[in-house]
């Protein structure tokens, strides 16, 4: 149908709005005979007690299990996080990874997916600890500071050196504000 | 006595952060949207900067008009190298006036400032170390003061990924040492070294006020994503502890500029990407805000 076409008078438009629905009408049966299909060849294949089951119950319900939800909140995630960090750093990682090893696999999802960890559609225990102790270990080694060199005020007295007062003076010295 | 510019100095020990890219749009949309006068410095030997601004795509050589002036800068000894040159000669005269010879007019309200290639050298060459230090701030002051040239409201400054004998000069007397980083590991593990290590090597100078920020956030929709706000969370908490532990001035600005591929092309290409403008106008109401 063209739907850019404008009609010349309502009985046209009528017509045109029933061919529509006879089109949408005859979709619909070419999809309830392929669903028709699909169940005598899975009944066939499954047998009918488990297919009726499955049919029977709504796929959100049927993909998760009550055991898959979380326990922690997505805002609690971070927070969690920080502790695992702080944990790392004091030399706790025995401690952090026997946190992990106990966590339910859904709260380490929330975790992974707050820390921005991209993962496989169905990730292991494994993966995502592993993913989990990765950030921690960036997190530890950011805020490390391995400096090795003594400041210079503690190698010498604190004065500025030669010069640089008397050109601090001269006519051309901009001034920080 | 002309009115000193604020100076800001763009420095990542980290290479491919976007210290070029960052330095020339701030200054861009500083320079198009306000009615401040901007001066722009490359101080990095590899010359990105300037290549980026005078590069003739097509023919490799450099854009006519700039490719002129910089041949009579070069051959008046009129470069940054020569201004270094002759700061750091025995004399009690720092000899080197300065105009449109040693500045190039992007425009109308947009200086610059090329790089050369003997900056490598400069390491080498200049044994009076110390002395150095004051040469960025000796310059500008003849800068300042020049008739010849106008009154910059801004000087920024495109530092290399070291820590050389220019930088060290510029950051021993600029208002703020801006420092982008990026949603990976070792874009941002430079941040912490430079919060902590900043104040010991440029005493007994003051230290600067430093401001970190994301530069190349990978986005979803109109946000951060995760990963990228991981490392923004990440970099702040560094720059909270560093300040603390080393009392310094040291914060991470809110704003942040999405990754955009080919961004450093719309150098050569005139202006700063549309969807960039906004992004760096907040950056710059941060910066400024911060070093008022």
């Amino acid at each position: 149908m063209n739907e850019e076409k404008p009609f010349r008078s309502p009985p046209e438009e009528l017509n045109a709005l029933q061919a529509e629905i006879n089109e949408v009408k005859a979709v619909l049966r070419e999809i309830s005979a392929r669903l028709s299909r699909i169940e005598r060849h899975a009944k066939r294949a499954f047998g009918v007690a488990l297919v009726k089951k499955s049919l029977a119950q709504p796929r959100a319900e049927r993909t998760r299990k009550p055991a898959d939800a979380p326990t922690i909140k997505t805002e609690e995630a971070l927070p969690l996080f920080d502790g695992l960090a702080e944990k790392w750093r004091t030399g706790a990682a025995d401690k952090v990874d026997r946190e992990l090893e106990e966590m339910a696999i859904a709260d380490l999802k929330v975790v992974a997916h707050e820390l921005g960890i991209a993962s496989a559609t169905k990730p292991t225990r494994r993966s995502l600890k592993d993913g989990i102790i990765r950030r921690v270990k960036e997190s530890v080694m950011l805020s490390k500071n391995t400096n090795v060199t003594a400041p210079r005020s503690e190698k010498s007295p604190q004065v500025a050196p030669e010069g640089a007062a008397q050109q601090g003076a001269q006519a051309d010295e901009p001034q920080r504000d | 006595m002309s009115k000193s510019p604020k100076t800001i100095a763009t420095i990542n020990f980290k290479g491919g952060v976007g210290k070029t890219t960052v330095t020339w749009c701030l200054g861009d949309v500083v320079s198009a949207f306000s009615n401040a006068k901007v001066l722009m410095f490359d101080l990095d030997a590899q010359m990105s900067l300037t290549q980026a601004i005078a590069l003739n795509e097509d023919t490799g050589a450099l854009e006519e008009r700039f490719g002129a002036w910089y041949e009579k800068a070069t051959s008046r000894e009129k470069t940054i190298f020569h201004a270094l040159d002759r700061f750091a000669r025995p004399s009690s005269h720092f000899d080197f006036p300065i105009g449109f010879d040693f500045i190039y007019q992007i425009a109308n309200d947009f200086h610059f400032v090329p790089s050369v290639e003997d900056l490598y050298w400069t390491e080498l060459e200049v044994f009076d170390r110390e002395g150095v230090k004051d040469f960025i701030r000796r310059l500008l002051g003849k800068i300042t003061n020049s008739p010849k040239v106008p009154s910059y409201d801004y000087v920024l400054f495109d530092c290399p990924p070291s820590f050389t004998l220019l930088s060290y000069s510029v950051l021993s007397c600029c208002n703020l040492v801006l420092i982008p980083v990026n949603p990976d590991f070792f874009a941002s593990k430079g941040t912490n070294l430079i919060l902590n290590s900043l104040k010991m090597r440029i005493e007994p100078f003051p230290i600067p006020k430093i401001g970190v920020f994301m530069n190349k956030a990978k986005t979803w929709g109109s946000s951060p994503t995760k990963e990228t706000a991981f490392y923004m969370r990440e970099v702040a908490q560094v720059c909270a502890k560093a300040a603390k532990a080393q009392k310094i001035d040291a914060t991470f600005f809110e704003s942040w500029i999405p990754e955009r591929v080919g961004v450093k092309r719309a150098i050569t290409s005139g202006g700063v990407p549309g969807e960039l403008v906004d992004p760096f106008k907040q950056l710059w109401a941060e910066v400024i805000k911060y070093i008022a």
